[in-house]
């Protein structure tokens, strides 16, 4: 890529995509464990979680559009992209990260919750790690679409 | 007297109240956390890309990078999440006292992370020997990911723990701490370390 600033924002959308993901796995998991979550789309609290992580993953990415845009700044990485175009693909990429996130986490829950494997020691894997996989191929594609 | 008690309860939290309330406070709760995180990420991107030099003299080492990121995310998260359980059903206690819950969790945690590393060490080592891609011998990659995976184990076993006990105390939903803190920790501690490890090993320092 000939574009070296996209590259500081690699680790990041990794990582938050991830972030997210173990936000929402741990709260489902804990929340199996606890019977006030149950696999259903009439559950208030998974409903809940759900927006409270799209509320989130729309706060944080337009943050990192616009952090990212001042570090490369700073640290003199690049400089031929413009802060809205930061803001766009961060925020795309974003919003169809946390979309794949979501599902794969419920998933994942609902598959070892039924098999009777503890959810605690298995969401959360299978979430980051897809969500690292996921998370650079779809930031990739994004970046394709404007570059 | 009781009746009337419940009912204004019932009149003053409607279920809609409940949702409004605790949207605002996950939100509130993983925000400045996820912030952070963000933050941290940042840097450690930073300090990948500072420590390029090293990346080069010590072939092979680029490749268990993202593998040493992700590994630790993943251990000590699913043991952050554990705990945080735990902490919720009030089968752990938020104090570092000997307790057999905790002595078990942590165990499984460093003896998965030691294995696995030693497993990482190997299979870089056969896949990029397959690829015909040039290497340092099985022994030293070996050395490498296993010392660190160790050493940054337990480092972040400790700021796991503490964090998550004072968060609990203070009333933060342990749930909402383990990701932003094991990723955070974990990233900047294993890139670290794994350098630190590597250097030493290989005779930089």
């Amino acid at each position: 890529m000939d574009l070296p600033e996209l590259l500081v924002l690699v680790p990041v959308i990794i990582g938050l995509g991830g972030n997210l993901g173990s936000i929402l796995g741990s709260r489902i998991t804990s929340g199996l464990h606890l019977g006030y979550i149950n696999f259903s789309l009439q559950n208030k609290t998974l409903l809940l979680n759900i927006t409270a992580i799209y509320i989130l993953s729309v706060l944080i990415f337009s943050l990192l559009g616009i952090t990212g845009s001042i570090f490369s700044e700073i640290f003199n990485i690049g400089g031929n992209i413009s802060l809205d175009i930061f803001i766009l693909i961060s925020l795309i990429s974003g919003f169809l990260i946390t979309t794949v996130m979501i599902l794969i986490t419920i998933i994942s829950s609902y598959i070892t919750y039924k098999t009777t494997i503890d959810p605690d020691s298995t969401v959360l894997p299978i979430v980051t790690s897809l969500c690292d996989l996921i998370g650079i191929s779809i930031f990739y594609y994004v970046v394709e679409i404007f570059f | 007297m009781v009746a009337d008690l419940q009912e204004t309860d019932i009149r003053e939290t409607t279920p809609n109240e409940i949702e409004k309330d605790n949207l605002k406070k996950i939100i509130k709760q993983t925000f400045p956390l996820l912030f952070i995180s963000l933050i941290g990420s940042l840097f450690a991107g930073l300090i990948l890309g500072g420590m390029e030099e090293t990346l080069k003299t010590i072939p092979g080492l680029i490749v268990v990078v993202p593998a040493v990121l992700d590994m630790r995310g993943n251990i000590y998260g699913a043991l952050g999440s554990r705990l945080s359980t735990g902490l919720h059903q009030g089968l752990i206690e938020p104090k570092l006292i000997y307790e057999r819950n905790l002595i078990v969790a942590i165990s499984a945690a460093l003896f998965n992370g030691g294995v696995v590393s030693i497993v990482l060490g190997a299979s870089a080592y056969l896949t990029l020997n397959i690829l015909k891609i040039k290497v340092i011998s099985l022994f030293e990659l070996i050395a490498i990911t296993f010392l660190s995976g160790i050493t940054s184990g337990l480092i972040l076993t400790v700021i796991v723990l503490i964090s998550l006990f004072i968060g609990f105390k203070k009333g933060i939903d342990p749930d909402n701490l383990v990701g932003p803190v094991v990723t955070v920790s974990g990233d900047i501690f294993s890139i670290l370390i794994l350098f630190l490890v590597a250097k030493l090993i290989i005779g930089g320092i």
